[in-house]
C-alpha cells in the first residue's frame, strides 16, 4: 500500500467513524454472544470437574445388599484402575434441638476418596467430635463447639449403629457429594436429610461398610460427566463388577457359616428344655388324678344322705297334708253349723212378723167395711135431693112460659099504637101543607091570613090536633120502656132455669160414681178377707218346721268338738318330726361345702397345669419356629448383590448436568441467530460503502491502480473492524457470559465452589473467522463487482435505481383506496429489497429471541404449574414397606382414617416397568389405583388438545402424552408392558393424557387383574391434605409407622422447577438484553444506511417544504411496517427455534409446554417495539440534520 | 411602490474555522412581478448562495430580503419551511425527481403539502406530457423530467418560480425547450421566474438580467424587447 494510500486508509476510518465503530460493534456483539454461550457449558463441566478433582470425589460408589467387608475393600482395591478405595460407614439418626426435629446423615471421615473441605474449624481427630455440613448452619443453627446430641430414629437403639449420641462441633465443611440443598432421603424423621455430620469411623458400631468409594486412574483429564469421561468410567465399572460375583458369593458363605452355627446350638438348647419341661408336667398330673378319686368318693356318699333326708321331709310332708285335709273337714262342719242355726233364727222372725201381719189385716177388713155402709146412706140421701129440685125447675117453667106470652101481646099492641101514630103525623104535615099553601096564596092576594078565619081555624085546629098527636107519643114510649123491661126480666129467667137443668145432670152423675165406687169396694174386701185366710195357715206349718231343724243343729255340734281333739294331736307329733328332719339338713350342708372346696381346689391344680403345659408348648414351638425361621432364612439367604455406581447416580451432579445441556442447547441456537444478523449487517454496510465509494474507485482506477490495490483499502476497513470487533467479542464474551451463567447456577448449586472460565480458543478462531469472511467477502465481492467496470463508467454517476410497479398495483381495487403517502411507502419498501429482508430479519431475529426467551420460562413454568397443581392434586405420596404385615398395615389405615389432616388416601399400585411399541422401549411408571372415584379426585387425566376429560376403565389403560409420543402410539393401539426379562403383556391404549413429568400407564385393578393374571398389589398410598396443613409434619408422622418405607411432596417437587426457572430467569434476562442491543445495531445500521443512500431524496422533499416532522412521518411510515413485518416474521421464527430449543433441552422424563403464552407475545412484540421506537427517535436528529443544499449538488 | 422582490445589502458569510469566507457581499438588487429574470455569473461568484437565500434554504448573515413585501430574513426555521412550501417553486440542474413515484405522482408529492395548488394533470397537459403521466421517472428522458420538474414546481402555484441551471444537464435543443416552457410560463401566466446560470447566452430572453461577478451584482440591466428562445443560438 502506497503512502498515499495508506493515508487515505486511515482518514476514511476516521471520516466514517461512526460506519467503522458500529461494524466492530455489531461483530463484536456477535462473536462476543456465540463464542460466550457456547463456551459457558464447557466452562459449566469444567467447573464442576476441578471441583470433583480438587476433592477427590468418587468414581466409583460400591454398594452391597449385605454390607461391605475389609475384603471386599481390599479386591476392590486391586482391580485394574482403581487407585483408591475407602470403606464408609453411615446411618441416618435424628437430632432434636427445640421443636425442630433434624434427620442427619452420620458418616465416617474418608481420608483419600471424597475429601471433605473444611470451610471453618478442622476435621474430627478424636473420637467425639464431629464435623458438620455447612448447610447445618443455615437449617440448625449450629455453631462449632456446640454439642450435638443425636437419637435413633427408628425403633433399634442407637447402639446398634453408633457408639455415642453426642459429639462436639469441631468444624464445618462441604462434600463434593452434594452440589446443592438436595441431601436426599431417608426412611426415618420427614423423609428428606438435613445434612451430614462426619466423624471418625471408630464411632460406628457397624461390622461392615455401608459403601465403598473408589477413585478411578486416568479418568482426571476428562471432564465430569463428558462422554470421553463415562468411556472411561464405565470400563472400571465394567471391571469392579466383574469381581463382584465372586464377593458375593464368598460374602454369602461367610453369613451361612455362622448364621447355621449358631442355629444348631439353639435347636440343642431347646430339645434340652423340652425334655424338661415334660417331666414335671407329667408329675403334676399325676397329683391332679389323685385329688379326682377323694373327690368323687365324698361325693357319693353325700349324695346317699341326701336320699334319705329327701325321703323323711316327704313323709312329714304327707302327714302334714292329712291333718291339714281334717281340718279343713272341720272347719268346713263348723261353718255349715253356724250357717244352721243363723237359717232357724231367720225362719222364727218370720213367722212372728206374718202373725202380727195377718192381724193387722184384720182390723183394717172391719173398718173398710163401716165406710162402706156410711156411702151407702150418703147417696140415698143425694137421690132425694135430686127429686126435689126436679120439681121446682118444672114450676119456674111453667112460670117463664107464661110470662113471655103475655110479653108478646103486649108488644103487638105497643106496635099497632105506632103504627096508628105515624099515620096521623103524615095526615097533620099535610093539613100543615094546605095551611100554608093558604097563607101563600092569602099574602099573594095581599091578604092578611090572620085576617082570614079560614086560615086562622085551620091553623088552630091543626094545633091541638098536634098537641094531642104529641101525648099519643108519650104514652107509646112509655109503653114500649115497659115491654123492654119485661123481656130482660125474662131472659134472666130463662137463665136461672138453665142452671136448674144442668145441676140436676150433675147430680145424676155423681150419684151413678157413688154407686159403682161402693161395688168396686165391696170386691176389695171380700178378696182380702180370703186372703187372709190363707196366710194364716202357712204360718201354722212354719211353726211345725222349725221345732224340727233346732232339734238337729245340737246333734251336729256334739259331733264337731270330737273331731277337734284329734287334730291336736296330730300336729304335736309332726313338729317333732320336723326338728329332727332340720338337724339332718344342717348335717349334710356341711358335707357338701366340704366336697365343694376339694372340687374347686383341683380345678385350679387343673388350670395352672393346663396353663403350665401349653405356656410350655408355645415356648417351646416358638423357639423352634425362630429355629426354624431363621434356618429357612439361612436357606433362602440370596447372593448378596453389588451396585456398581458411577458419579452418574448421584442426583445433584445429573441435575448439573441437565442445566449445562440446556446451556448447550440454548447456545446452539441464539447465538447463531445473532451472528447471523451480525454478518449480515455489517456484509450490507460493507457492499454499501463500495457502491458508495464508486467514483473514487474509478478515479483510482484511471490513474492506473490496479483491482487489488484499490480493494485493499475496503478489505483493509473490513478486516480492521471486523477483527478488533471479534477479538474483543471473545475476550469480553467468553469470560462474562459464562461468569454470568456459572455465577447464576451457584445460587442453585451452592457447594460449588470453583468457578473456571478459561478462552476456548476453538470458539473465539470460529467466531472470528466467520465474521471476517463474511465482511471481508463482502467487501471483496463489492470490489470486484465495481473494478470489473471501466473506469469512465465508474465517474459517472450510478443511474438512480429505477422506480417500478409493484404487485399489488395490479390489484386496482386495493391500490386505488390507498392514500398517496401509503402508495409511496409500499414502492420504496419493495424498491430497496435488501433493507427489506435485512430488516425484517434483524428484527425478526430480535423478536424471535425474545419470545424464545420468554417462551422458555412458559414452557418449564407449565411442569409446575399445570402438573402439580392442575394434573394431580394430590399433596403426598406414601411409600408402603412391600413386605408390611397386617398390623402395620391397619395402622396406616386407621391413621389415614383418623387423621384430619388428610382429607382422602388412595391406594394404589405402582411399579416401574419397560413399555413397548413400535420397537422402542422406554421406562414407565404403571399405576393401578383401588379406587375409581378417589383417583378422578387425585388425578385429571384429560387431553392437551381439546381439554377433554377421561375416565379410567377396564376397556384399556391411559398412557401419557410423552410416551404416546416416543412409541408413536395412538388410541386403540396396543403397549407392551414388560417387568424385568420376563414375557410381555399387551394392553390397550384407551386414552392418551397430558402430562409433564415421568411417564405413567394409568391401568384399572379389573383390567390389571385380566392383563397380568394377578391382584395389584397396593404399595402406595397416595394423600390430600386439608387446606392450610403443615406437610412436613403429616411426613414425619406417617413416616413414624412402619409401614411407610417413604413419603414423596409434592411441593418439593415443585421447588425443585421453580428453583430451575430461577436460574432460567437469569438466561432470559441476558436474552433480553442481547436481543435489544441486535435490534438497536441492526436498526441504526439500516437506517443510517437508508438515510444516506435517500440523501438526495430527502433533501428535495425537505426543500419541497415538508415540515421536519412530515419527513420523519415519509421515513419512519416505512420503518414502521418493517418493523411490524418483522415483529410477525419474529413470532413465525421465534415459534420454529422455541420448539427446537425445548425439544433440544427436554430429557425423556419430562415434557415441556409446546406454548408460548399470550402475555409472552405480547412482552416480545412490546419490547421489540420499544427497541424499534428508542432507534427512531435517534434516527430523528439525523433527518433533522439533512443539507437541503444536498439536493442541488449533481449526482455523485 | 416597492419591488416585488427585493435584496438589500444582503451578505453571506461561511465560517470554515478561522476563515471567513465571504459568499455575497452587500449584494443588492429588485425583481418585478411576473419578469422573467437571469441571474449570470461565473462559477463561484455566490448564484447559487443567492438561490439558497432566495429559495428559504439559508439564512443571510446580513441584509434584508423582501419577497411580496415580506421580510425572509427574520423567518424561523418553520417559518422558513412554510415560505418554501407556499411561495417558491423550485426546478433543480438534476431534476430531483423521486425515482420511486411516477411523474404524476412526482407532481402530487409537492402538492399534498400545499394548500392553494393547481390540478396536477393539468399542469402535466401544458408542460407536454398529458400521455406520460404513469410513467417513472427512469422511462422519462432528461427533458421530459425537466418538464415533471417544473410541472410539479408550478402546480404549488408558487410566488417564485427559482430555476438553478435548469438546461445544465440537457442537450441543446431539450435545453431550448424547457428555457421556452419557462418564458411562456412567464408570459403567460405571469410568473415571477428567475433563472440562474452561466450561461451568458440566455441573457436576451430576459426582462432583466442581473450579473454577479465575487459575490457581487456587478450589472443590472433590462431589456426593452427580450428576445424568444427560439431566436437564440448559443
Amino acid at each position: 500500500m502506497k503512502k498515499a494510500q495508506r493515508k487515505d486508509f486511515f482518514r476514511e476510518i476516521r471520516k466514517s467513524l461512526n460506519r467503522w465503530l458500529s461494524i466492530l460493534a455489531i461483530v463484536a456483539l456477535g462473536v462476543a454472544f456465540f463464542s460466550g454461550i457456547r463456551s459457558s457449558e464447557p466452562d459449566m463441566r469444567l467447573s464442576v470437574d476441578k471441583m470433583a478433582d480438587e476433592a477427590n470425589f468418587m468414581d466409583i460408589r460400591v454398594l452391597s445388599t449385605m454390607g461391605l467387608t475389609e475384603d471386599d475393600l481390599d479386591s476392590i482395591r486391586q482391580v485394574q484402575g482403581i487407585t483408591a478405595a475407602e470403606g464408609e460407614y453411615s446411618a441416618d439418626v435424628l437430632s432434636i434441638r427445640g421443636d425442630t426435629s433434624l434427620v442427619l446423615h452420620v458418616q465416617s471421615l474418608t481420608e483419600e476418596v471424597n475429601q471433605i473441605t473444611v470451610t471453618e474449624g478442622r476435621l474430627p481427630q478424636e473420637p467425639g467430635e464431629c464435623l458438620i455440613d455447612s448447610q447445618l448452619l443455615i437449617t440448625g443453627d449450629y455453631e462449632i463447639g456446640d454439642q450435638i446430641t443425636v437419637e435413633s430414629g427408628t425403633e433399634d437403639p442407637l447402639s446398634d449403629t453408633l457408639a455415642r449420641d453426642t459429639y462436639t462441633i469441631t468444624g464445618v465443611g462441604i462434600s463434593p457429594y452434594h452440589l446443592n440443598f438436595d441431601r436426599g432421603t431417608s426412611a426415618i424423621g420427614n423423609g428428606s436429610v438435613d445434612g451430614f455430620l462426619v466423624v471418625l469411623p471408630e464411632e460406628f458400631n457397624l461390622e461392615v461398610y455401608t459403601q465403598i468409594y473408589a477413585a478411578a486412574d486416568g479418568l482426571d483429564p476428562y471432564i465430569t460427566a463428558g462422554g470421553a469421561y463415562q468411556d472411561a468410567a464405565d470400563e472400571v465399572r465394567e471391571a469392579v463388577e466383574e469381581i463382584a460375583d465372586g464377593r458375593c458369593e464368598a460374602r454369602l458363605d461367610e453369613i451361612k457359616g455362622e448364621a447355621l452355627e449358631e442355629i444348631d446350638e439353639g435347636q440343642r438348647e431347646l430339645d434340652e428344655e423340652r425334655e424338661k419341661a415334660e417331666a414335671e408336667l407329667s408329675d403334676a398330673w399325676q397329683q391332679i388324678l389323685d385329688g379326682e378319686a377323694e373327690l368323687s368318693d365324698g361325693a357319693e356318699q353325700i349324695a346317699e344322705n341326701e336320699q334319705l333326708l329327701a325321703d323323711s321331709e316327704r313323709e312329714i310332708e304327707e302327714n302334714e297334708q292329712t291333718l291339714a285335709d281334717g281340718k279343713a273337714q272341720l272347719e268346713e262342719g263348723e261353718r255349715a253349723l253356724a250357717d244352721g242355726k243363723a237359717q232357724l233364727e231367720a225362719s222364727e222372725e218370720q213367722l212372728a212378723s206374718a202373725q202380727a201381719e195377718i192381724a193387722e189385716n184384720e182390723g183394717l177388713l172391719a173398718s173398710g167395711r163401716e165406710q162402706l155402709e156410711a156411702g151407702r146412706s150418703q147417696l140415698e140421701e143425694t137421690r132425694q135431693l135430686l127429686e126435689e129440685t126436679r120439681k121446682q125447675v118444672s114450676a119456674g117453667q111453667a112460670a117463664y112460659d107464661e110470662n113471655a106470652k103475655t110479653l108478646e101481646e103486649q108488644s103487638a099492641l105497643t106496635a099497632a099504637g105506632r103504627e096508628a101514630l105515624e099515620a096521623a103525623k103524615t095526615e097533620l104535615a099535610g093539613r100543615k101543607e094546605q095551611l100554608e099553601a093558604l097563607r101563600l096564596t092569602l099574602e099573594e092576594m095581599g091578604i092578611d091570613p090572620e085576617t082570614v078565619p079560614e086560615y086562622t081555624e085551620g091553623r088552630t085546629a091543626l094545633e091541638a090536633y098536634e098537641q094531642q098527636l104529641l101525648a099519643q107519643e108519650e104514652e107509646l114510649s112509655a109503653a114500649e120502656a115497659l115491654l123492654a123491661q119485661g123481656k130482660e126480666a125474662l131472659s134472666a129467667a130463662a137463665a136461672e132455669l138453665e142452671t136448674g137443668y144442668g145441676a140436676i145432670a150433675r147430680m145424676e152423675a155423681g150419684i151413678s160414681e157413688g154407686e159403682a165406687e161402693l161395688s168396686a169396694r165391696e170386691e176389695e174386701l171380700s178378696a182380702g178377707e180370703s186372703e187372709l185366710a190363707a196366710a194364716k195357715a202357712q204360718v201354722e206349718a212354719g211353726l211345725a218346721e222349725l221345732s224340727a231343724g233346732k232339734q238337729e243343729l245340737a246333734r251336729r255340734e256334739e259331733e264337731l268338738s270330737a273331731g277337734l281333739k284329734e287334730i291336736e294331736e296330730g300336729e304335736a307329733a309332726l313338729a317333732d318330726a320336723r326338728v329332727q328332719l332340720a338337724d339332718g339338713k344342717v348335717q349334710l350342708e356341711e358335707a357338701k361345702a366340704e366336697l365343694a372346696d376339694g372340687e374347686a381346689e383341683l380345678a385350679d391344680a387343673k388350670a395352672e397345669y393346663e396353663e403350665g403345659r401349653a405356656e410350655a408348648e408355645a415356648e417351646l414351638a416358638d423357639a423352634q419356629a425362630e429355629i426354624d425361621e431363621a434356618r429357612a432364612e439361612v436357606d433362602e439367604l440370596e447372593l448378596p448383590q453389588w451396585h456398581v455406581l458411577d458419579r452418574t447416580s448421584v442426583q445433584s451432579y445429573v441435575e448439573y448436568d441437565g442445566d449445562a445441556d440446556k446451556i448447550h442447547a440454548i447456545g446452539q441456537v441464539f447465538p447463531v441467530v445473532f451472528f447471523l444478523v451480525a454478518a449480515l449487517v455489517s456484509l450490507t454496510t460493507m457492499t454499501r460503502m463500495v457502491e458508495e465509494k464508486r467514483t473514487e474507485i474509478g478515479t483510482m482506477k484511471a490513474l492506473g491502480y490496479g483491482t487489488l490495490s484499490i480493494a485493499a483499502k475496503y478489505i483493509g476497513y473490513a478486516l480492521s473492524a471486523t477483527f478488533i470487533g471479534s477479538v474483543l467479542g471473545f475476550l469480553i464474551g467468553e469470560k462474562a457470559i459464562p461468569w454470568v451463567i456459572i455465577t447464576t447456577y451457584k445460587i442453585l448449586y451452592v457447594n460449588l465452589t470453583a468457578v473456571e472460565i478459561p478462552y476456548n480458543w476453538g470458539y473465539a478462531f470460529w467466531a472470528t473467522g466467520i465474521s471476517i469472511l463474511c465482511t471481508v467477502g463482502a467487501a471483496l465481492a463489492a470490489c470486484y463487482k465495481v473494478t470489473l467496470s471501466q473506469p469512465a463508467q465508474l465517474m459517472r454517476p450510478l443511474a438512480p435505481m429505477k422506480g417500478k410497479k409493484i404487485l399489488l398495483e395490479r390489484v386496482r381495487f386495493i391500490w386505488k383506496r390507498l392514500s398517496f403517502s401509503r402508495k409511496s411507502t409500499l414502492r420504496n419498501l419493495f424498491r430497496y429489497k435488501k433493507r427489506l429482508f435485512m430488516t425484517v430479519f434483524g428484527i425478526g431475529a430480535c423478536m424471535a429471541l425474545l419470545l424464545v426467551g420468554f417462551g422458555l420460562r412458559d414452557s418449564i413454568y407449565v411442569v409446575a404449574d399445570k402438573q402439580y397443581s392442575e394434573l394431580w392434586l394430590y399433596e403426598a405420596m406414601a411409600s408402603l414397606d412391600e413386605g408390611a404385615d397386617e398390623d402395620g398395615l391397619k395402622e396406616l389405615k386407621e391413621t389415614l382414617e383418623e387423621d384430619d389432616r388428610i382429607d382422602e388416601s388412595l391406594s394404589a399400585h405402582t411399579t416401574s416397568m419397560d413399555g413397548q411399541a413400535n420397537g422402542v422401549t422406554k421406562e414407565v411408571n404403571v399405576l393401578v389405583p383401588e379406587d375409581m372415584e378417589t383417583f378422578g379426585d387425585m388425578f385429571i387425566l384429560r387431553s392437551r388438545g381439546n381439554g377433554k376429560t377421561y375416565t379410567l376403565d377396564d376397556s384399556g389403560a391411559v398412557i401419557t402424552e410423552k410416551l404416546a409420543r416416543m412409541l408413536g402410539l395412538s388410541e386403540g393401539d396396543e403397549i407392551v408392558l414388560k417387568e424385568g426379562d420376563g414375557e410381555g403383556v399387551s394392553v390397550p391404549v384407551a386414552h392418551i393424557a397430558e402430562n409433564y413429568v415421568y411417564h405413567y400407564v394409568y391401568i384399572s385393578p379389573a383390567l390389571y387383574r385380566q392383563a397380568f393374571g394377578e391382584e395389584p398389589e397396593y404399595n402406595a398410598e397416595y394423600l390430600r391434605l386439608s387446606e392450610g396443613t403443615d406437610e412436613k409434619a403429616v411426613a414425619e408422622t406417617l413416616l413414624g409407622i412402619d409401614a411407610v418405607t417413604g413419603i414423596t411432596l409434592v411441593s418439593d417437587m415443585n421447588q425443585t422447577i421453580m428453583d430451575m426457572l430461577g436460574s432460567l430467569d437469569m438466561v432470559v434476562w441476558v436474552l433480553i438484553v442481547s436481543a435489544g442491543l441486535l435490534a438497536f445495531v441492526v436498526l441504526y445500521n439500516l437506517n443510517n444506511i437508508n438515510i444516506t443512500e435517500r440523501k438526495r431524496e430527502l433533501a428535495t422533499i425537505k426543500l419541497l417544504g415538508f415540515y421536519d416532522i412530515e419527513l420523519a412521518v415519509y421515513v419512519y411510515r416505512e420503518n414502521v411496517l418493517l418493523t411490524l413485518i418483522g415483529i410477525l416474521a419474529g413470532i413465525l421464527m421465534g415459534n420454529v427455534l422455541h420448539r427446537f430449543v425445548i425439544e433440544t433441552v427436554e430429557v425423556d422424563m419430562i415434557m415441556f409446554g409446546r406454548s408460548i403464552h399470550f402475555i409472552s407475545y405480547l412482552y416480545g412484540i412490546g419490547l421489540t417495539l420499544l427497541f424499534a421506537v428508542f432507534v427512531n427517535v435517534t434516527m430523528f436528529y439525523k433527518l433533522r440534520r439533512i443539507d437541503m443544499v444536498e439536493s442541488l449538488k449533481s449526482v455523485e | 411602490m416597492p419591488a416585488f422582490v427585493e435584496l438589500k445589502d444582503v451578505e453571506k458569510v461561511y465560517r470554515m474555522g478561522e476563515v471567513e469566507i465571504h459568499a455575497v457581499n452587500d449584494m443588492s438588487f429588485s425583481i418585478e412581478k411576473g419578469e422573467f429574470v437571469v441571474i449570470v455569473g461565473p462559477s463561484g461568484a455566490g448564484k447559487t448562495t443567492v438561490l439558497n437565500i432566495l429559495g428559504g434554504m439559508d439564512k443571510a448573515t446580513g441584509g434584508k430580503v423582501l419577497v411580496d413585501g415580506v421580510d425572509v430574513t427574520s423567518f424561523d426555521r418553520r417559518q422558513m419551511t412554510r415560505y418554501r412550501r407556499e411561495d417558491i417553486g423550485f426546478v433543480f440542474q438534476f431534476y430531483n425527481l423521486v425515482q420511486n413515484l411516477t411523474a404524476l405522482e412526482n407532481v402530487e408529492l409537492a402538492l399534498q403539502i400545499c394548500k392553494d395548488h393547481l390540478d396536477a394533470e393539468e399542469i402535466l397537459e401544458e408542460v407536454g406530457l398529458g400521455d406520460r403521466m404513469d410513467n417513472f421517472p427512469s422511462q422519462l428522458s432528461g427533458g421530459e423530467q425537466q418538464r415533471v420538474s417544473i410541472a410539479r414546481a408550478l402546480a404549488k402555484n408558487p410566488k417564485l418560480l427559482l430555476c438553478d441551471e435548469p438546461t445544465g444537464a440537457l442537450d441543446y435543443q431539450t435545453g431550448k425547450a424547457i428555457l421556452k416552457l419557462l418564458q411562456d410560463t412567464c408570459r403567460e401566466r405571469k410568473m415571477t421566474v428567475i433563472v440562474i446560470t452561466h450561461n451568458s447566452a440566455l441573457m436576451p430572453m430576459a426582462d432583466r438580467v442581473i450579473r454577479i461577478k465575487n459575490g457581487q451584482v456587478s450589472r443590472i440591466m433590462l431589456n426593452e424587447r427580450p428576445v424568444p428562445v427560439e431566436q437564440i443560438e448559443w
